[in-house]
């Protein structure tokens, strides 16, 4: 008798645990996570969404990287599958577990890194925005534990495994998060994304300060990489040799460079030289006759081309990785292909759209793949079929 | 570690696991002990001499007492056929005297660190204001101290014990590690309750068994004081510290609106917190007294103070306002009233029969406001409280008799509203003292409430105090679920607590009500280091 009520208590008691513990990580991943301006969530749930070994290019880097290259018109153009495994203000310290990250979910012909990370004159490497930017938009992993685990001062670690604990006061910003909750959620019912991670802002940008872009070509002047950053690219470096990964191809992607970015670029090129040095190839486009012959009308703002100036890049940058680097055409499944080729009508009404909003200079806006946005491109795709 | 920290439901999970696997029941109270020695280490170990000393200086003057008693009896039993009467009322009153001297040195001794460490600094600051104010110029020096974790409640727990020591009460404990226990107790070191030793001790040293109930109720209970002290206290604290910290630019509608906020957050917190440790004792099978009994349904100044931190009123009733009550100062002052010609009028009767309670309330609210803090506002709180329950103790015959006149029975339900909305009322007055920084600013205060009333003014002024309109309805509605939760229990005819009426329910609406519970405190709970939507907000990258 005693055995039974004990047999009963302890399911009851179990499941009732269960039960708290599964509400508990629903609330976690979905309705109370981090929900940054940027949607780095939506584009990391995405990468991880694809199949596995499917992808010819990872785009390995910091808001350059998802907003520079299409992975729709690479796909188009030059057959090529790509995704950025990017973040906003991405840090140079998550660099190493990152590419662990790509070689533990994907076998890619090239991986793509952009440097901009190493570039920093500013603490971004311990900003809490940027780690977080990386760290709660990524599932665990053994990766993510030692990540964690090194770079998260030891009291601070529990909201980083457990974020509900930083993020359950996220109801407050209620109603406004629910599209992007809602998009999360749709996105992983479909498997796949239709942008691949890409994602621009409806704007043409007008400087305020003019930009020296057409005298950087010719300009090798260095600058030494800020201490907190020098040690992490050497490291990094180590760790490809180490780890005998040598499909990689480091990239500085093209921006409108003023005086006061001016040193910057100069780190950039000491970057180069470094990269150069371990062995490693680097093409700064920032040196790039072609690209920083682009106006300002290609950027949305100082760092980041808009749909346009992304055309063009990624113009150059698949002719690049097929020429100079002999990347192949993806061998993809027909489902694989059928989504891929989804994604492709879906970028030419993203464009539409993107560019539509711009000629008629509406406010400029964040395009991120959310369901607001994906209706919004289908509604104009079929208003104007 | 704090009580809504993770770290201490981990603590408490450990301890219990390691107290209910232990095979020797009666060696359980050895694992009780390494918790609240373990738990006060990790709160700052550099003040564990002072827990030791206090627990160290009661035993020994403890036992030191009972030797003399014991003694004494074995003298007086030596000499029973030999002593005259007056040779035996001479040794005891000898050893009466003795026993006083060891019990006074053992108060002195802990109520004198309590007092420096507590009262120290304020009163050297008033000594020096007053030298000051005649123009001497000497400085008392100023120090840096700092109050070890549970001061307060553990010196008070352990002088309670030594007086019943002293008054035989109690036998003294034979096992200072066992004293140890009664006074580092973990679950109420932090804030009480202040415990009887006759009530607590033995519950702490016998080994209990693991009774599926009670851990089921304990755990209830921690919920129930998380869910207050979390959801409501914490989130409510927010606007108060805004208004705290710039409060000369809050207007009378702001203060009147924070002076109600107070008595929501500091019961949600005090008898949150409370239920976290009765909850915890209460797994291990031991029972804590209640602490609160819904006090803002008090009808009498002086209910409330039956009803709100009920140990230490208790502990001010047995251990100050009975001595006070029933000195001989007092009982002789009395008698010698009652002998006058004003004594022999109804009026003088009555005061001559109520003055040794009424002075002695006042006595004992003047330690409850010191006890609250170092300031003269704390003084004024004291008073305050006490001059109400002092004059209503001695205009009692006539509330009576315009009551009669009236025709107002006690039991009349408006009345009874009335009621205790004036005794809010008077309790809010005294939370004036508790929220502003210092007494001239509760004075002005007083003034604001009734010279300085503008809706939009404090509409503005409280919708910049941290919290959003969503925080306020949470706070609401956690008001709310309080005062549903108070009213089931103030009404409850069958005796029985919210949480064994729940165990009657069917089992999905039991787990459904914790499961609710449990995930309005994760999700509306304050914890963590907090989220800031600007800290995540790149403008468009």
């Amino acid at each position: 008798m005693k055995k039974k009520l004990y047999v009963t208590r302890a399911i009851k008691l179990l499941s009732f645990g269960l039960l708290l513990v599964l509400a508990i990580l629903f609330l976690q991943q979905y309705p109370l996570s981090n929900f940054d301006d940027n949607d780095n969530r939506l584009r990391m749930d995405g990468y991880y969404l694809e199949d596995k070994n499917s992808l010819d290019v990872v785009l390995l880097g910091s808001s350059e990287m998802y907003s520079g290259v299409i992975p729709a018109k690479l796909y188009e153009d030059f057959g090529i599958t790509s995704y950025p495994y990017a973040t906003s203000s991405g840090t140079a310290g998550a660099m190493v577990t990152q590419m662990k990250e790509i070689q533990r979910t994907q076998n890619p012909q090239l991986i793509v890194i952009e440097i901009n990370a190493f570039l920093y004159g500013t603490a971004n490497e311990t900003k809490e925005s940027s780690l977080r930017g990386y760290i709660d938009n990524v599932p665990m992993s053994a990766n993510k534990f030692d990540y964690i685990q090194t770079v998260i001062e030891p009291d601070d670690r529990v909201e980083y495994f457990f974020p509900i604990i930083k993020y359950h006061g996220v109801w407050t910003d209620y109603p406004k998060p629910w599209d992007r909750c809602l998009t999360m959620m749709h996105q992983e019912m479909r498997g796949y994304t239709y942008l691949r991670g890409f994602k621009t802002n409806a704007n043409v940008f007008k400087p305020t300060d003019k930009p020296v872009n057409a005298t950087l070509p010719g300009d090798s002047k260095t600058l030494a990489l800020d201490k907190r950053y020098e040690p992490k690219l050497r490291e990094f470096l180590q760790y490809l040799k180490d780890e005998k990964i040598d499909n990689v191809l480091f990239m500085r992607m093209p921006h409108l460079v003023t005086k006061q970015t001016y040193n910057r670029f100069k780190r950039g090129n000491e970057a180069g030289r470094i990269i150069q040095e371990a062995g490693f190839d680097f093409i700064n486009l920032e040196r790039d006759e072609e690209m920083m012959s682009l106006p300002a009308e290609y950027y949305y703002n100082l760092d980041h081309l808009n749909i346009n100036g992304a055309e063009k890049l990624t113009e150059k940058v698949g002719n690049i990785l097929t020429r100079n680097y002999n990347v192949q055409k993806a061998k993809l499944t027909d489902k694989q292909a059928a989504e891929w080729q989804e994604s492709v009508d879906f970028y030419h009404d993203y464009y539409a759209y993107v560019t539509d909003r711009m000629a008629k200079n509406i406010k400029p806006k964040g395009m991120r793949e959310t369901d607001a946005v994906i209706k919004e491109v289908r509604d104009f795709a079929a208003k104007n079929k | 570690m704090s009580y809504t920290s993770i770290n201490f439901l981990f603590f408490v999970l450990a301890t219990v696991l390691v107290y209910f696997l232990l095979p020797f029941k009666k060696y359980r109270w050895v694992v009780l002990l390494a918790a609240s020695v373990t738990f006060y280490l990790l709160a700052g170990y550099q003040f564990a001499g002072f827990i030791l000393f206090t627990t160290a200086s009661t035993y020994l003057l403890a036992r030191w007492l009972d030797k003399i008693s014991v003694r004494s009896k074995a003298e007086l039993k030596a000499h029973k056929a030999d002593w005259s009467r007056d040779d035996k009322k001479t040794y005891k009153n000898k050893i009466k005297v003795r026993k006083r001297l060891v019990m006074a040195l053992c108060l002195v001794l802990n109520f004198g660190i309590l007092a420096f460490l507590k009262y120290y600094n304020f009163f050297s600051g008033s000594l020096n204001d007053i030298l000051g104010g005649f123009g001497v110029a000497f400085s008392a020096p100023t120090l840096k101290l700092i109050l070890p974790l549970g001061i307060s409640f553990y010196t008070f727990q352990t002088m309670g014990y030594i007086v019943d020591v002293y008054r035989e009460k109690t036998a003294p404990e034979k096992n200072p590690l066992k004293l140890l226990l009664f006074v580092s107790f973990f679950p109420q070191i932090i804030q009480g309750p202040i415990s009887i030793y006759d009530q607590l001790a033995q519950q702490l040293y016998e080994g209990h068994d693991f009774d599926f109930t009670r851990f089921k109720h304990g755990c209830e209970l921690i919920l129930w004081g998380l869910f207050k002290k979390l959801v409501v206290a914490d989130r409510a604290v927010i606007a108060i510290t805004a208004v705290t910290d710039n409060y000369n630019a809050q207007g009378g509608t702001t203060l009147t609106f924070t002076i109600l906020l107070y008595a929501l957050q500091l019961y949600a917190d005090f008898s949150g917190g409370i239920d976290i440790s009765r909850g915890v004792a209460q797994i291990f099978g031991i029972d804590m007294i209640d602490n609160f009994k819904r006090p803002y349904f008090s009808k009498s100044i002086n209910e409330y103070w039956r009803r709100w931190h009920i140990s230490l009123g208790a502990w001010l009733k047995n251990y100050l306002f009975y001595p006070v009550a029933m000195s001989n100062l007092f009982i002789t002052a009395s008698k010698k009233m009652k002998g006058t010609k004003f004594g022999s009028t109804a009026a003088g009767a009555h005061i001559a029969k109520v003055l040794p309670t009424s002075v002695a309330s006042l006595i004992v609210f003047l330690v409850v406001g010191v006890w609250h803090g170092a300031d003269w506002k704390y003084v004024a709180f004291g008073l305050w409280n006490g001059l109400i329950i002092m004059i209503s103790i001695l205009l009692e015959p006539i509330f009576k008799s315009v009551n009669e006149k009236l025709h107002i029975k006690p039991t009349n339900v408006p009345f009874m509203i009335f009621q205790m909305l004036r005794t809010f009322v008077v309790v809010l007055v005294g939370y004036v003292f508790d929220v502003a920084p210092s007494f001239s600013q509760a004075m002005r205060t007083f003034g604001l409430f009734f010279t300085n009333q503008s809706l939009s003014t404090g509409w503005s002024q409280i919708a910049n105090l941290g919290l959003g309109k969503k925080d306020y309805i949470v706070i609401l509605a956690g008001a709310l679920i309080i005062l549903i939760a108070s009213l089931i229990q103030e009404n409850a005819k069958d005796g029985l607590n919210i949480r064994e009426k729940l165990d009657k329910k069917p089992f999905i609406l039991r787990y459904a009500v914790l499961f609710a519970g449990v995930l309005a405190i994760v999700i509306f709970g304050i914890y963590g280091s907090g989220y800031n939507a600007a800290d995540f907000v790149y403008m468009q990258f």
